[in-house]
């Protein structure tokens, strides 16, 4: 949730430009102030009046789109997603269409739908020709991709957003170096292969989750696998085959089959950790980037 | 400037212009946020009419959230002169039925006055007969659906349905939680058998027949003192009585779970008939 709120804060940059753009409209000044003045339930509202009494396909637009903000302000994300499905693009000029869209990808990203976003996003590049009015949405793009630990193709996204941002070429430059930096396949978290703690934890027990870094997890895996096993190996020595074969199948199998799994799952939680510390630090980095590529195009 | 527009407009264009938001956001879905708007009016500020709009549309915001009290609270506000006395009564009703006040919901019922018409007629009939199903009141059941005449197309389905539920209690079966139990203690995992939960049942006699094989085995060949035998006897035992009392258990369990699953499908059958008439 507080992640959630930063990236909040971060993206607000590009949201405020939205926002001043979704307000000119005359007809939306109550649900504006109410905005402002922070009611954003009653704004929400007071912009479904303002879509239900209006006939403009531009005002309505708007209208939708401040609902959409009211709601995300809300935390309403999913809410605002199916607020901004309502607005048709026909007709509509692609700089408003591309700030619908892009808040579309916005509320999808928010709620962790990345590769959906993706598509909005994919869907708007095609539709809408004018890469210089798309470019800043590269930047959420590149958020996405981090997500979902597509880090080269991530910098790919970075880069043409710089390229696509008509920058002068020592501007550019210095901007991709930044990105290079950023991205340095050094950098990139070392994560733990899924498949192969589980293997490992199929051929010894308790190693896949050593494997995966969790040591404490693997060697009470290990003493609970070899208590099973000497168990079942005394039980048949002392001539107790049926309590032998009892054990091998229900302590033992049970321990075998749920330690591969346990290793499975470890490996999976020190992936997202690992990710998660260095696509925090992305973040950041994106969004000064896209920043400086906005402050100079200007 | 701003807390004008914050407080609601008492203009009779305002409040239609509201109740007009309202019925679109309800259209929406957005049921809470049409309550929210029409809460900020106070009923002292509007005349006759207008109150029984406000009462109504804020009824039907919290019935469709969930069917509760404080629907129910303001559909009994409408007085017979409204416009929308009939979906109130039956909506009201309709309330106290989902929070199981089936008497309340029967005298709402008795007493609504559907002035000749008789899909309306037809319509107490069915949420009547539903009641005394989910009472489990056969006479009555059988007395109102008696009356039945299938003639409406928006209430056919569910009446067959109701006759279809009616057949289907009168099979489950009456199981003794007594006889599960006694046959727990002779074959493990038969009683849940005997209850329904075969799958259940199967592996509870499994798990004891390996404890008990165990146990008996620890027994024969190293005696009764060993270490051995006392754990997997004494684990026998736990699961062996635990597996009576749970079969015992499993029957009432598993009738309850019949008699929800029937009584959830006979309250769909009673709202549905209501949102295809008062659309």
């Amino acid at each position: 949730m507080r992640s959630i709120a930063r990236l909040w804060l971060i993206c607000s940059f590009l949201c405020s430009a939205f926002l001043s753009s979704a307000q000119t409209a005359k007809s939306i000044d109550v649900p504006g102030s109410l905005m402002a003045a922070g009611q954003y339930r009653m704004a929400s509202i007071e912009y479904e009046r303002v879509w239900l009494e209006s006939g403009n396909k531009i005002v309505s637009a708007n209208a939708l789109l401040g609902k959409a903000q009211a709601l995300k302000q809300l935390g309403q994300f999913e809410n605002a997603e199916h607020v901004l499905y309502r607005i048709s693009h026909d007709s509509l000029p692609d700089s408003l269409s591309y700030i619908v869209r892009y808040q579309l990808a916005l509320c999808m990203y928010l709620q962790g739908k990345f590769a959906q976003a993706e598509d909005v996003l994919d869907q708007m590049y095609f539709t809408i020709d004018d890469s210089l009015l798309t470019a800043p949405s590269l930047m959420l793009y590149a958020l996405s991709l981090n997500e979902e630990r597509r880090w080269d193709e991530a910098k790919e996204k970075m880069m043409r957003m710089i390229t696509c941002s008509g920058l002068d070429s020592a501007a550019a430059d210095s901007l991709i170096n930044v990105v290079e930096t950023m991205y340095d396949p050094q950098n990139y978290p070392r994560l733990k292969n899924v498949k192969m703690a589980r293997v490992l934890s199929m051929i010894l027990p308790g190693s896949g989750q050593v494997y995966a870094g969790s040591a404490g997890q693997g060697i009470v895996s290990m003493i609970l696998n070899a208590a099973a096993i000497t168990f079942t190996v005394y039980s048949f020595n002392v001539g107790t085959y049926f309590t032998a074969a009892g054990s091998a199948f229900s302590i033992f199998g049970r321990f075998y089959s749920g330690g591969g799994r346990n290793a499975e799952k470890t490996a999976l939680k020190k992936n997202y950790e690992r990710s998660k510390v260095f696509n925090e630090q992305l973040k950041q980095k994106v969004v000064i980037v896209t920043k400086a590529s906005l402050n100079q195009q200007r | 400037m701003l807390l004008s527009s914050l407080l609601p407009a008492q203009d009779s264009i305002s409040f239609a212009s509201d109740i007009k938001l309202a019925e679109h956001l309800i259209g929406l879905k957005d049921h809470e946020d049409a309550a929210f708007l029409l809460e900020r009016y106070d009923p002292a500020d509007l005349d006759r009419r207008q109150v029984d709009s406000l009462n109504f549309y804020k009824g039907l915001s919290y019935h469709l959230q969930v069917p509760s009290e404080k629907a129910a609270f303001y559909f009994d506000k409408i007085g017979l002169q409204s416009a929308f006395y009939h979906r109130s009564k039956y909506f009201q009703a309709f309330d106290h039925l989902y929070l199981h006040q089936y008497d309340s919901s029967k005298v709402i019922l008795l007493q609504v006055e559907n002035r000749g018409d008789m899909k309306l007629e037809e319509l107490r009939r069915l949420e009547l007969a539903g009641i005394a199903l989910l009472q489990r009141d056969h006479s009555a059941f059988l007395d109102h659906t008696s009356k039945f005449t299938y003639a409406y197309p928006e209430l056919a389905i569910e009446q067959k349905n109701l006759l279809k539920y009616d057949l289907e209690l009168q099979k489950v079966k009456k199981r003794s939680p007594v006889v599960a139990g006694l046959l727990s203690a002779v074959v493990p995992g038969s009683g849940k058998l005997y209850a329904g939960r075969r799958a259940e049942g199967a592996m509870t006699f499994f798990q004891l027949a390996l404890l008990g094989g165990m146990a008996y085995e620890n027994y024969k060949v190293l005696g009764p003192k060993s270490p051995q035998f006392i754990i997997f006897g004494g684990l026998f035992t736990v699961f062996y009585a635990g597996n009576i009392y749970g079969s015992a258990i499993s029957v009432k369990i598993k009738r309850e779970e019949l008699f929800n699953e029937i009584n959830s499908q006979v309250v769909v059958d009673l709202q549905l008939p209501l949102q295809r008439i008062f659309k």
